[in-house]
């Protein structure tokens, strides 16, 4: 049984309890614990140390060398020798380690949360939707949205094999006038006919100007593509689709498949946090589903749509806040794999251009001075990754058990 | 069941053939050209033209629409992706670029490498974690519970390339009990049955390679473990906490059950679901992990290998090694899938 | 419903629009950022490249260049842009000798390509800019070098390098930057190992104490076991164990002197080389060394059309030393004038002939071998077969090469029966690794280190005598770069010394000639660009800069069509 202390009483005791907002709760919560008070304190002081230094604490790291410096251990008080202060000792150019730490924190910091803004946005989007339509009917308008894209898409390899581009109309026509005469033809198959044959016109007939081949691949295509539009897509079918593409990006190794893209993007910090954020979309994705389902049958969501309120207003008023502290949990948890993520790579070579700070980089740079006895410069690194991730993580953690109203007790 | 698992099999084809298009793509779009990389800087472009006709690079990547309009309806699926899905259903994966050795053959010499030191880190994390996250559980809100929960936390934040160097300096620099790299001794010799080293040395017999194998394989493991141990202690603490909430459990600890036969006979094995879950999805971060890892460590396994492959443009050797990595990940969750299914009967029937 | 369309559309034409402008090109003769591209590999010229590059360009900041620095690639990517003149900008790079040879040195960078040499009389032949490295061409240059190379008298063809050497230090083409004794460490039971300053290292005196098996720690794996088609060093490495060339280097000299040839004479015009060939050799898979074995070499080498002169190999070497393939060869023939005496014949005297015949590259393999395996021949199935001190027996890939000691070897079964080279990527991992006992020497250590194993009782240091030189190179496509002063101003600006004392510590020293001291042509005279921030931005400011330089322009002359 878990043990109810007194205080605990007089915070759930109703009738003594002050009326409070759901978030002003959570946030109550928040602070009376140890553990996330400790996280916020982490990510507080690399945050604020990182936003300071960079527009308080000028730091030119394109012409910061001095070799009199070189591989400089700790040094707090200043000698005769060492004219400075160097609490974490200097590199083999003779740079202050303290110094790139914190300066290496505010590109840290911006690639987490670039990239983690890159998943949550695209992943984001594609959860809510999914979620969304799994459940609910689409509008006609909506239905049309989706067959005239899923037309155009399945248009584009014909349009290409032919080099007409204008096929592209046609074919997202097609797929309009699937979405918009669902109900034509009580059998499926009348249906299924006409629309395959329409299809195959569509694009043999253009097609023949080419060639007799292109005009029988071309059509064979377009009776496929008929025949697919034919059936009553719906939600269901888009929310299949994404969350197959989305297995798809999961089932590689997370490091492999950023490695892969900044190999063809190249290195520097905006395509690290390009490659890092795309690596991500799948898990914001199944998230977002998941946490959609969950409350979709909810009494105020049938409430809004049995009053008619349109699904944008429905999605964006009523969905979106209530699953935002799932969210925001990920999110938070999020920052900090990214962070490591960013580490990862610029330990690998393929995060900041040099000289700019950052952290994995510093210590890839290093770690070849260790079996000289350097262990300053790769100690200090490698603590300010693990501290920030840490952080975030206590932080991420705090919030879960603050936002999660089924662990108060 | 059959059923159940026959449904499984086929939801997860069409993601296999996804992972071939993705790996197939990615490689192509990685900028360079491997002929270039094949003969070297000083190649006539007439000889580089020839390897690339040689290699099918000079193919269009999935159809030919010119041999289409010419009415060459076999030239138009002559394409570098059917090629390379043809040569797969062959097992055959290709080549390398550089020494001409047959993927497959290197794979079977490397990929028994990470496993060993992927394996080795999951029972590890397995063997710490589970017990670790037990105990905070049952004596929730304790300071154990608190050390032991921040201390996961720490597992899960640490990057491992650091924990790696820092194990080094410590080990192998300052104390010099362990070697710093590699897989076994210069001289040390084992008879390979499985590959596995470990196991290997044990059948043999083989004790001075054994210890020479587990030497090796302490640290590189130690740090690969971090993360899942501290994901699988956190995973079990909070299933365990949500088990324990339940209803029979109250009913067994009203019946006068005792606290520990409470705790294993029914809550453990209750709690169990979401943790092999929680196990089957890190051998991903396993495989993942094992590229920063073996570079650390010299371990000649298929992490490192594939990195350089990429940064080489040895495209058979990634396309290879990553689709063997993504098969073993769909793999694993595949069996997780199935072991799910067979603990909780409820899922066959959804 | 309209509405909500209408804004679909505009979104979507909007991000159509960014990917668009995204992928738009930048119109010729547009300004780029000043940047410095730094190797991705570490060569012993330059140990930590990244590093090194951030010193550099933290000391042309400091002279007011303001400079990006930026990876282009893995090595053969690297060297494929710098090949097609496509790093726009300064770039690291250097060059470590192969023969001794100044020619090797200077020709192959600055002397006429075989597309330069059109009509026969070589006074009117042009260098072209095309394609070369940096985009650099003085025709004086080249047809100084081209008369050296057919020069026999050594002080007449000193004399010319040197006159070279100036040219190129006054027109600051490159700056030189440094040249390293590279270091070996080895533990103390090892002796009897010779590094050479070119060619591969000798391995057939090293005794090992207690062990009969010497394990070596390299960096990276051999590219290759078939010396004719690479130019890597561990490739080298290793083949200069298992074959060998008519001549050789002595042991810890340049000088070249005779191996699997008892003797090579030259006629009086220099055009003919009569070469006595050892007698009773045997190849590894048993079959006899002799004239036919040699012209079957060279002449694979040569003719593009040979058997086993494959598409898919590119014999760089001999097209550079030998002056092309098939008609284009300095070599015309190769003729048997006995089973055991074969005659070179030369369309002009060639100076370097020996030193170049001398190069692994020009080792034997037994032509049986070769016709077995084909276009494998070298790799890891295969190995290669010669009649050197050591057998090929495996090689397992990025992980280890082993030979084994050839008893019946002409001269002598070498002291240790097997040499293992183990792949060990980080030079702070090899020291380890030699410090825990598994590997029992090593090339090219973090400079830090070395200290460590000079200190140390059980290690000591040997140096492979600088024949290198690691420079920085201008692409003469910027436009700023074509100035003179702009040139200058940086080699005032760059601390070279400090450079040197930081990452190579007393193993290397600071370049002034392109041509290492050790290599006969190099000009002590010469006096080096002093480090000079305030004279640099004072030569910057001459030539139109004052307030420093950070985008250059690509000239649109040099721009080639794709």
């Amino acid at each position: 049984m878990v043990k109810i202390t007194p205080e605990e009483i007089t915070v759930t005791d109703f009738a003594v309890r002050e009326h409070r907002s759901l978030w002003g709760d959570a946030w109550k919560r928040l602070l009376s614990s140890n553990t996330a008070r400790l996280g916020m304190f982490i990510v507080v002081l690399f945050v604020s140390s990182a936003t300071f230094s960079h527009y308080f604490w000028k730091y030119e790291p394109k012409k910061d060398l001095d070799y009199s410096l070189k591989l400089k251990a700790p040094i707090f008080i200043p000698t005769e020798e060492i004219p400075s202060v160097h609490p974490f000792g200097t590199d083999k150019l003779g740079r202050d380690i303290f110094r790139r730490v914190v300066h290496g924190g505010w590109n840290s910091l911006r690639v987490g949360i670039v990239a983690v803004g890159i998943s949550l946005f695209f992943g984001g989007t594609i959860g809510l939707l999914s979620g969304f339509y799994e459940t609910v009917t689409m509008t006609t308008t909506e239905r049309l949205v989706l067959f005239g894209t899923a037309g155009f898409l399945m248009g584009s390899l014909s349009a290409w094999i032919a080099d007409q581009y204008f096929q592209l109309i046609l074919y997202a026509g097609l797929g309009l006038a699937a979405g918009y005469y669902q109900d034509l033809f009580k059998g499926k198959f009348l249906r299924m006919v006409t629309f395959g044959i329409l299809g195959a016109l569509f694009s043999a007939v253009p097609g023949l100007f080419i060639s007799p081949t292109v005009a029988v691949i071309c059509g064979l295509w377009g009776l496929l593509s008929g025949v697919l539009l034919s059936r009553p897509l719906d939600g269901k079918f888009f929310s299949n689709v994404m969350m197959r593409l989305m297995d798809i990006v999961l089932s590689f190794p997370g490091y492999l498949l950023a490695i892969a893209i900044v190999a063809f993007l190249g290195p520097g910090l905006g395509k690290g946090m390009i490659a890092i954020g795309v690596v991500g979309i799948p898990i914001y994705a199944r998230l977002t589903r998941s946490v959609v389902l969950a409350i979709i049958h909810k009494e105020y969501i049938l409430a809004a749509q049995s009053v008619g309120e349109s699904h944008g207003r429905i999605i964006f008023r009523h969905i979106t806040p209530n699953i935002l502290s799932p969210i925001i949990v990920q999110t938070t948890m999020g920052l900090a794999s990214a962070i490591l993520s960013a580490a990862a790579l610029g330990f690998l070579g393929l995060g900041a251009i040099p000289p700019e700070p950052e952290w994995g980089a510093m210590l890839g740079e290093s770690y070849r001075y260790l079996t000289s006895g350097a262990w300053w410069a790769v100690m200090f690194p490698g603590l300010a990754i693990m501290l920030s991730v840490l952080g975030f993580n206590l932080l991420g953690d705090g919030l879960r058990d603050a936002l999660d109203p089924k662990l108060r007790t | 069941m059959i059923r159940y698992i026959f449904q499984r099999i086929l939801s997860v084809l069409p993601t296999l053939i996804g992972v071939t298009f993705v790996i197939f793509m990615f490689q192509r779009l990685i900028p360079g050209d491997p002929a270039i990389a094949m003969l070297g800087e000083h190649a006539t472009d007439e000889s580089i033209e020839r390897i690339r006709e040689q290699l099918g690079l000079n193919r269009p990547l999935f159809l030919d629409r010119e041999a289409l309009v010419d009415g060459d309806l076999q030239g138009f699926f002559d394409s570098q992706y059917m090629r390379y899905m043809a040569r797969l259903s062959r097992l055959d994966l290709g080549d390398s670029i550089h020494r001409r050795i047959p993927v497959m053959e290197t794979l079977k010499l490397r990929f028994p490498a990470t496993v060993e030191l992927s394996l080795l880190s999951m029972i590890i994390a397995v063997i710490i974690g589970i017990p670790v996250g037990i105990v905070s559980a049952s004596r929730r809100n304790t300071a154990i519970d608190s050390i032991s929960m921040v201390g996961s936390l720490i597992g899960v934040s640490m990057p491992i390339f650091w924990l790696g160097i820092m194990e080094i300096m410590l080990f192998a620099v300052i104390l010099q009990w362990l070697p710093a790299g590699a897989r076994l001794s210069t001289g040390i010799e084992i008879e390979s049955i499985t590959n596995l080293v470990l196991i290997d040395s044990l059948i043999t017999g083989n004790m001075e390679g054994f210890v020479d194998a587990i030497s090796h394989i302490a640290m590189p493991a130690v740090a690969l473990a971090t993360i899942p141990m501290g994901i699988i202690a956190r995973m079990t603490r909070s299933s365990m906490l949500d088990v324990l909430q339940e209803d029979y459990i109250r009913t067994a600890k009203a019946k006068g059950l005792g606290g520990r036969l409470v705790l294993f006979r029914h809550a453990l094995k209750n709690a169990a679901l979401p943790v092999v879950t929680i196990i089957g999805l890190q051998a991903g971060t396993l495989l993942a992990g094992a590229v920063l890892t073996e570079t650390i460590f010299s371990w000649p396994g298929i992490g490192r290998w594939i990195y350089d492959a990429i940064l080489g443009r040895d495209y058979p050797i990634v396309q290879g090694g990553t689709l063997l990595i993504a098969i073993v990940f769909l793999g694993v969750n595949f069996l997780v899938d199935i072991l799910y299914a067979l603990l909780d009967p409820r899922i066959r029937y959804k | 419903m309209t509405k909500k369309l209408f804004y679909i559309l505009i979104a979507l034409l909007l991000f159509s629009a960014l990917i668009l402008g995204a992928c738009a090109k930048e119109p010729e003769g547009e300004k780029i950022p000043l940047t410095l591209y730094y190797m991705p590999v570490s060569r012993f010229y330059y140990p930590s490249p990244k590093e090194i590059a951030e010193a550099m360009a933290a000391d042309m900041a400091n002279a007011g260049f303001d400079v990006q620095l930026e990876l282009a690639g893995d090595w053969p990517t690297y060297l494929g842009l710098r090949r097609e003149g496509n790093l726009d900008g300064l770039y690291m790079l250097g060059w470590g000798g192969d023969n001794g040879d100044p020619d090797n040195f200077l020709n192959y960078f600055f002397g006429f390509s075989g597309e330069d040499k059109v009509g026969d009389d070589p006074a009117a032949w042009v260098k072209s800019p095309e394609k070369r490295e940096g985009w650099y061409a003085n025709t004086d240059v080249a047809y100084l070098l081209y008369t050296a190379s057919i020069t026999p008298d050594q002080a007449a063809r000193e004399a010319m390098y040197k006159q070279v050497e100036n040219i190129l230090h006054d027109d600051v083409v490159r700056i030189w930057v440094d040249h390293n004794n590279t270091p070996l460490v080895f533990s103390s039971a090892v002796s009897g190992y010779v590094p050479q300053p070119v060619g591969a290292d000798y391995f057939e005196g090293v005794v090992v104490e207690g062990s009969d098996t010497f394990v070596f720690g390299r960096g990276g794996d051999s590219v290759q076991l078939d010396p004719a088609i690479v130019t890597d060093g561990e490739s080298f490495r290793v083949t200069g164990q298992v074959l060998e060339p008519l001549y050789q280097y002595e042991p810890g000299s340049t000088k070249p002197i005779p191996a699997l040839a008892e003797s090579c004479t030259p006629n009086e015009a220099g055009t003919e080389w009569v070469c006595v060939l050892r007698q009773g050799v045997k190849f590894h898979d048993g079959t006899d060394f002799n004239a036919d074995a040699v012209i079957f070499n060279y002449e694979r080498q040569r003719f593009t059309d040979h058997a086993l002169h494959f598409e898919s190999q590119v014999y760089e070497y001999y097209g550079a030393m030998f002056g092309g393939f098939d008609d284009a060869s300095i070599i015309t023939v190769v003729e048997k004038v006995d089973d055991y005496t074969v005659k070179f014949v030369l369309s002009e005297p060639l100076a370097p002939f020996l030193a170049n015949i001398a190069m692994d590259i020009f080792a034997i393999s037994s032509p049986a071998a070769m016709e077995a395996a084909g276009e494998d021949y070298g790799l890891p199935s295969n190995g290669a077969v010669g009649t050197g001190p050591f057998k090929f027996v495996e090689w397992i890939e990025g992980d280890h090469i082993t030979i084994e000691a050839n008893a019946d070897y002409w001269g002598g079964a070498p002291a240790v029966d097997q040499i293992v080279f183990r792949v060990i990527a980080d030079d702070s991992a090899r020291f380890l690794a030699l410090q825990a006992g598994d590997i029992q020497g090593f090339e090219q250590a973090v400079v830090e280190d070395l200290a460590t194993a000079e200190a140390a009782e059980d290690l000591y240091v040997l140096t492979r005598p600088a024949l290198n030189t690691g420079y920085l190179a201008f692409s003469y496509k910027i436009v700023e770069f074509q100035d003179v002063r702009v040139r200058e101003a940086l080699a005032h600006a760059i601390n070279r010394q400090g450079l040197v004392d930081n990452f190579l510590g007393a193993y290397g020293e600071v370049a002034t000639n392109f041509l290492p001291p050790l290599i006969w042509g190099h000009d002590d005279t010469i006096v080096d660009w002093e480090y000079d921030p305030e004279l640099s931005k004072q030569l910057l400011a001459d030539a139109g800069f004052p307030d420093g330089l950070s985008e250059v322009t690509i000239d649109p002359a040099y721009v080639t069509e794709e």
